[in-house]
């Protein structure tokens, strides 16, 4: 199992001839099958670091790290997935989880094959010759997260997946989300500005000030695992994490772009 | 609504224009070598069924072999525009420039240097018809979400497998509204290519007719010439709903939606 780490990242965009600085000496840790969420108000530049760890951005100082070696800027080492679900509309729901798969070099039938092995369990089964259109909205973010999981990387990389859903598919999908990893085993980085979703989910929070990015603070998430759902997120300790991060939050000012 | 009634008000608007058409040519007494009535087209039409239909089987070929010669050119023209930032600097204004050509004086030119055989007949049907094909496909293959190319490059993908599973089927709609306006061109296309130097085809007859003054006749050619053309645009449309299901899948559900239920 690998873990990742992004060490003192920066990273300026320029921006009608101004620079705009995004990220400021970022470091964040993922160790093998940990579960890390980065924490931030919008805008504070999460989905850039998110990139930047994948490979698709390089940043202007600073390193990526996988199993201590530098991998900054290069790509095809962990899965990532965006915000939507950007399942492919022309592809039936097994064929379009079969292309994470397919993509790490799979042939199209063992993808195929693998795909449908897993759809019972990511609740999407009956449902694998039907084109994304017809599917739910939790339905289609469980396809494409089964897509990033089935891509044969041991480092997800997850920039708000649940961000677009309604609060109860949300709720829903976050207990699952933790179950299937706990059986699947992958190292996490999830991106979030949810406060509750990181305390639920993360074993450790780097909380971002808005942007220009610095990490403000780290967290241990102390909660025992498995987490049922409605005990953990009205424990003493859930509350106490909660008040803690929405004090340290509250000490910045919160400016959306 | 059931199928056939969809065609049942310009059906009903064709046969009011016919009559107002009759009426006036009735009523003026104009003699049919001017114009013909609609009654007067159709008598004739029939009479020269064999001629007409004959005639009508080389320019259908050449329309439809100088289409699929646009298609391919236009889609390939298209990729290479997409791919390649130098390839589209050098050929974009080109293409553009290439629509303002006259192609019926190029016609006679392109027959002396190549020759009276079909290829410099496709060549004039393909000039008219690939440019629609070639702009739409170009929008299309840069419609895809830039977000899904960027999940595909993070997994590692290929530029030429992210081109095979998400621009170019992304880019099957706008390739098709491409293709039926295209097919559309490649009826008129045919018609000039065999105004000049063909033995053959409606091009070759109507030009005949109209030396000796057959109006009626000619009408007629003409009647056909535009059910070919309505005929193609229906096979295109056929083969996009084949091609494509998913994106009638996708409009069905935007229409049910707007319309409140489901």
């Amino acid at each position: 199992m690998k873990g990742i780490e992004a060490r003192e990242i920066s990273r300026t965009f320029r921006v009608d001839g101004h620079a705009l600085p995004v990220l400021c000496g970022v470091s964040v840790a993922a160790p093998p099958g940990g579960f890390v969420a980065v924490l931030g108000p919008s805008g504070s530049g999460k989905s850039t670091l998110l990139s930047i760890m994948a490979g698709l951005d390089r940043p202007d100082a600073g390193r990526v790290v996988v199993d201590g070696r530098d991998v900054t800027g290069r790509l095809g080492l962990a899965g990532y997935m965006p915000q939507r679900d950007l399942l492919l509309p022309w592809r039936r729901t097994l064929d379009n989880v079969a292309l994470g798969p397919e993509l790490s070099g799979m042939s199209r039938a063992d993808a195929r094959r693998l795909a449908a092995s897993h759809f019972p369990r990511f609740g999407l089964a009956g449902f694998e010759r039907a084109y994304p259109r017809t599917l739910s909205g939790g339905m289609r973010q469980r396809a494409a997260l089964l897509r990033t999981f089935l891509s044969e990387r041991e480092i997800l990389l997850l920039d708000e997946p649940l961000g677009a859903l309604d609060a109860m598919t949300r709720m829903d999908l976050q207990s699952w989300l933790l179950d299937v990893w706990e059986e699947m085993r992958k190292t996490i980085v999830l991106v979030t500005h949810d406060v509750d979703e990181a305390i639920y989910l993360a074993d450790r929070i780097y909380l971002l000030s808005s942007r220009p990015a610095r990490v403000s603070a780290v967290l241990d998430v102390d909660l025992r695992r498995p987490r049922p759902y409605d005990e953990i997120v009205t424990s003493t300790r859930f509350l106490s994490l909660k008040r803690e991060i929405l004090g340290l939050l509250g000490h910045r000012p919160v400016v959306t772009t | 609504m059931k199928p056939w009634t969809r065609y049942l008000p310009s059906a009903a608007l064709l046969v009011i224009a016919g009559l107002a058409w009759q009426w006036i040519v009735t009523a003026r007494h104009i003699p049919s070598f001017i114009l013909p009535g609609p009654v007067d087209i159709a008598q004739t039409a029939w009479r020269l069924r064999s001629l007409l239909l004959t005639n009508a089987l080389p320019t259908t070929e050449i329309a439809v072999l100088g289409f699929l010669v646009a298609l391919a050119a236009g889609v390939l023209l298209a990729i290479a525009i997409h791919l390649s930032r130098v390839v589209e600097l050098a050929l974009y204004p080109l293409i553009i420039a290439s629509q303002a050509i006259p192609v019926l004086a190029l016609a006679p030119i392109m027959l002396l240097v190549l020759g009276f055989t079909i290829g410099p007949k496709l060549i004039i049907v393909a000039l008219i018809c690939f440019f629609p094909i070639t702009v739409n496909t170009v929008d299309g293959l840069r419609a895809v979400d830039p977000d899904l190319i960027r999940m595909m490059r993070s997994l590692g993908a290929h530029r030429l497998t992210i081109l095979r599973e998400a621009e170019l089927p992304g880019a099957l709609p706008y390739l098709f509204s491409g293709a039926k306006v295209a097919v559309t061109f490649s009826v008129i296309g045919a018609l000039y290519s065999e105004y000049v130097g063909s033995t053959e085809g409606l091009g070759y007859l109507m030009t005949q007719l109209q030396n000796q003054f057959e109006t009626g006749a000619l009408f007629g050619a003409m009647a056909l010439l535009t059910a070919i053309g309505v005929a193609l645009f229906a096979a295109v449309t056929l083969a996009e709903r084949l091609l494509i299901p998913w994106h009638r899948d996708e409009r069905a559900a935007l229409y049910t939606n707007r319309k409140g239920y489901r």
